[in-house]
């Protein structure tokens, strides 16, 4: 569903906003602004006097999930010279909801004619009839399925699975299929062993400071991810979890993948 | 405790005039239920007394313990907006030896004890204080272990019921810390500390907290009917699935029977993942069985409950609801007929299907008729259609939509035909949690007097906190947290089915929307709406005929 809906975006966002860039990619900490339109608000932040877009309210279908007001966040993506809602569009862009309140933030904006979103494939209402959906490209054939995964084959290979997490998160939301991945291939080859290794990173923001996840996520991320595994059915039995308390250090540049836990899955 | 014989002699004693008059009131309302089926044109006889009784059946209703009679497979209960009517797509039923409708435990309570027909299959306020007056307290629904504030309290005074006369709401004890399905202890997210406690209970020196291990929280009846919208098609979610798109990565629970994941929509807190298992601790806990019921009766209880549908079937301003050409959501045979676990917020399947028949007069329809119906449509379109900010709901706002987010009531209501979450629908609302629960807020001039426990809870800081109301929460009942010992579940409470409402006030969890319009108030309230009159009428002219 993600990628069904991502395409119908960016194409009438505009192609230039994708294309070549050699900016440098950002890392910013900020409070999110809400801009309403006529129909779904946008999303914006600012940083050091400039206006970027983040995304707009669509589903749980997003790609990209707004960030939230009483919570600042941590953005991360590379600028573009295309415009929404007065914002910069940030190219393969990360928000982290940080987990404490900021009642600072706290600015919606009005409607204004000039800014729009056109591409929005959902309004504030319900949902569209899926035949006008397929019309506008924004939702698959009817009928259309992903394919079936294959069973594995002998002989069986150890694999590892990753998750990732929002800056200072121990629940890995967005990455549920992933999890179930891990569980059916820790089923069907009958693992012996699934060890679960959590981390927690740093994020280098581009004023150069140094943002860093709170010390108990490692083994946290490791007990909650093993928690979860045990509940879609990995025997307890097979799960060990460890941790790595040391932070992995960030460079500035897609450092959201090193907020992670790994699902490794033994023969 | 009296048995049920001596009981029933001691009423024919006591109440003889109260039976009398009820008899005769009975036979006032169904004279009055025939004519506004024919006219459709009755004015609505809404007690201006107490406004809780709007919400209630017509008096002498009760349906006994071991009454013996026959259930039809139709029936229309009168109440003050018209009537329920109550349909089980299995046939008349014989109801004697039938264990949904005998005592099973110690106490004299059978499951229709607290899902009376005429009720929508709960329980309302104007039942309870019908059946107090009754008995003078003695009926088993007000049973000390959770017909009271407390067991301990004198069991003869009104006082010591006060949250089930005055709100319908039934004691509910639950082991703190929290115990898996497996019987380990949760290790919580939480410390949970008794801030106040009007009823005594929760620091009893026997019933408390610290002495017996058990919260106590005051919550009202569900609804025993359209079952098959509460526990999914086939008994399971929607798709393959194993975790709710909505809750923080959370699993479903599993039918420890069948090892499929299940909707997670049974009770205020979803703590059972199946309806047997709801059955058989209902008898332990609420019918005080001295041992667990047999699977096989468990099993009949449910059998009997999923063929049972009901929704209000006539309207006095409305006319009928299950005429040939009212619109497709009303009336039971409706829900019976369509179908369960369909996504409704969107063209392809609403909500409530659609109202336009009834947006134009028809032929035959009274002004007042005409008036009514178009109030309803325009209140249907409110729900579906009118966006407002929905903010800082854990379990909305969390799940991808961004805090706050530009959507309509049918957002969070998106079940077809019941109005409630098609997944895993526990949400804060603010129905519990200050600082949005209703909580009088008391002078030294009033009497008036929390009537609530108030527990503070504090979120580990090793832990995820609630994303809306920090690390700490002062709350009247944590709901889904005392499951599940998140923080971020404090707070969150299933959401209920849109059904019969107009049999079964008062509303929400804690009981604390005495009315329709106190419920659409709360909302308008809660998110800054700005309803206009019209627009409450509207809505609560909707409701009232679901």
């Amino acid at each position: 569903m993600k990628a069904r809906i991502l395409p119908g975006i960016f194409l009438l966002v505009g192609a230039s906003a994708l294309a070549g860039t050699s900016a440098k990619p950002l890392s910013f900490v900020a409070c999110p602004i809400l801009q309403d339109t006529e129909t779904v608000p946008c999303w914006l932040a600012d940083y050091e006097g400039e206006r970027y877009y983040l995304t707009i309210q669509i589903d749980s279908a997003a790609e990209v999930y707004p960030p939230e007001l009483g919570h600042r966040a941590l953005i991360e993506g590379t600028p573009t010279d295309e415009r929404v809602c007065g914002g910069k569009v940030l190219k393969d862009i990360k928000i982290s909801v940080l987990p404490e309140r900021d009642e600072n933030c706290n600015t919606m904006l009005p409607p204004v004619p000039e800014y729009t979103v056109p591409f929005a494939p959902r309004g504030p209402g319900p949902r569209e009839k899926l035949e006008v959906l397929r019309a506008k490209g924004l939702r698959p054939p009817a009928g259309a399925r992903p394919p079936e995964p294959e069973k594995p084959k002998r002989p069986y290979q150890e694999k590892e699975f990753t998750v990732y997490y929002q800056f200072d998160w121990q629940i890995a939301t967005r990455d549920t299929r992933t999890m179930t991945q891990a569980m059916q291939y820790a089923k069907d080859i009958n693992a012996s062993r699934v060890e679960i290794t959590g981390y927690r990173a740093t994020a280098l923001l581009s004023n150069g400071e140094e943002l860093v996840e709170k010390d108990f996520l490692p083994r946290r991320r490791a007990l909650v991810l093993a928690e979860t595994l045990a509940k879609i059915g990995v025997p307890k039995s097979t799960i060990k979890t460890v941790w790595i308390d040391e932070p992995q250090r960030g460079s500035g540049v897609e450092d959201w993948k090193l907020r992670k836990a790994t699902i490794r899955v033994i023969p | 405790m009296i048995n049920r014989e001596e009981r029933r002699e001691e009423q024919r004693h006591r109440v003889p005039r109260a039976r009398g008059e009820i008899a005769k009131r009975v036979s006032m309302v169904l004279c009055t239920v025939l004519l506004a089926s024919a006219h459709g044109s009755e004015t609505t006889n809404v007690n201006a007394e107490d406004p809780v009784l709007s919400g209630s059946p017509m008096p002498g209703q009760w349906w006994e313990e071991g009454d013996g009679r026959p259930m039809n497979e139709f029936t229309m209960y009168p109440n003050r907006h018209g009537a329920l009517g109550v349909l089980n797509t299995a046939g008349p039923v014989d109801t004697k030896n039938h264990p949904f409708f005998e005592p099973l435990g110690t106490n004299g309570r059978a499951c229709v004890t607290c899902h009376q027909p005429a009720d929508g299959m709960s329980l309302s306020v104007g039942t309870i204080r019908e059946r107090w007056e009754a008995t003078n307290g003695k009926d088993p629904l007000f049973a000390a272990i959770d017909g009271s504030n407390c067991p301990n309290l004198p069991q003869g005074d009104p006082k010591s019921h006060s949250l089930l006369l005055e709100r319908g709401l039934f004691r509910i004890a639950l082991p703190w810390p929290p115990k898996a399905p497996d019987g380990s202890t949760i290790d919580p997210d939480f410390e949970l500390e008794v801030v106040r406690d009007p009823t005594g209970c929760n620091t009893d020196p026997v019933y408390g907290l610290a002495a017996s291990g058990h919260v106590s929280v005051y919550r009202r009846p569900r609804p025993f009917a359209n079952l098959k919208y509460v526990i999914g098609a086939e008994g399971r979610p929607v798709g393959p699935a194993l975790f709710t798109p909505k809750n923080n990565a959370t699993p479903f629970d599993f039918d420890p029977e069948t090892g499929k994941p299940v909707t997670t929509q049974i009770m205020a807190d979803a703590r059972h993942p199946t309806l047997k298992l709801q059955a058989i601790d209902a008898a332990l806990k609420h019918m005080e069985t001295k041992k667990p019921i047999d699977d096989a009766v468990a099993q009949r209880i449910v059998d009997f409950g999923m063929k049972i549908y009901a929704a209000q079937a006539l309207d006095h301003r409305g006319g009928s609801l299950i005429a040939p050409g009212v619109p497709e959501a009303l009336g039971p045979y409706s829900l019976a007929r369509n179908r369960a676990n369909v996504l409704a917020d969107n063209f392809d399947d609403p909500v409530f299907f659609d109202f336009e028949a009834w947006k134009k007069p028809n032929a035959g329809e009274t002004p007042e008729q005409t008036a009514f119906r178009q109030s309803v449509a325009r209140g249907y379109d409110l729900f579906f259609l009118r966006p407002f900010w929905i903010r800082d709901v854990m379990h909305i706002n969390t799940v991808g939509l961004g805090n706050p987010t530009k959507r309509t009531c049918a957002t969070c209501h998106n079940m077809q035909s019941t109005g409630m979450d098609l997944v895993a629908g526990w949400v804060d609302l603010g129905t519990t949690n200050l600082p949005w629960a209703q909580d009088p807020l008391v002078g030294p001039w009033d009497d008036k007097k929390p009537e609530l426990p108030l527990f503070k809870i504090t979120c580990k800081e090793d832990r995820p906190q609630h994303r809306y109301l920090g690390r700490v929460i002062y709350t009247q009942d944590p709901g889904r947290a005392l499951i599940t010992g998140k923080c971020y579940d404090v707070g969150s409470i299933v959401m209920q089915q849109f059904r019969g409402l107009a049999a079964r006030a008062p509303y929400f969890s804690n009981g604390s929307a005495r009315t329709l319009r106190e419920l659409v108030d709360f909302y308008d309230r809660r998110f800054n709406i700005g309803y206009t009159e019209q627009e409450r009428i509207d809505l609560v002219n909707f409701l009232s005929v679901l």
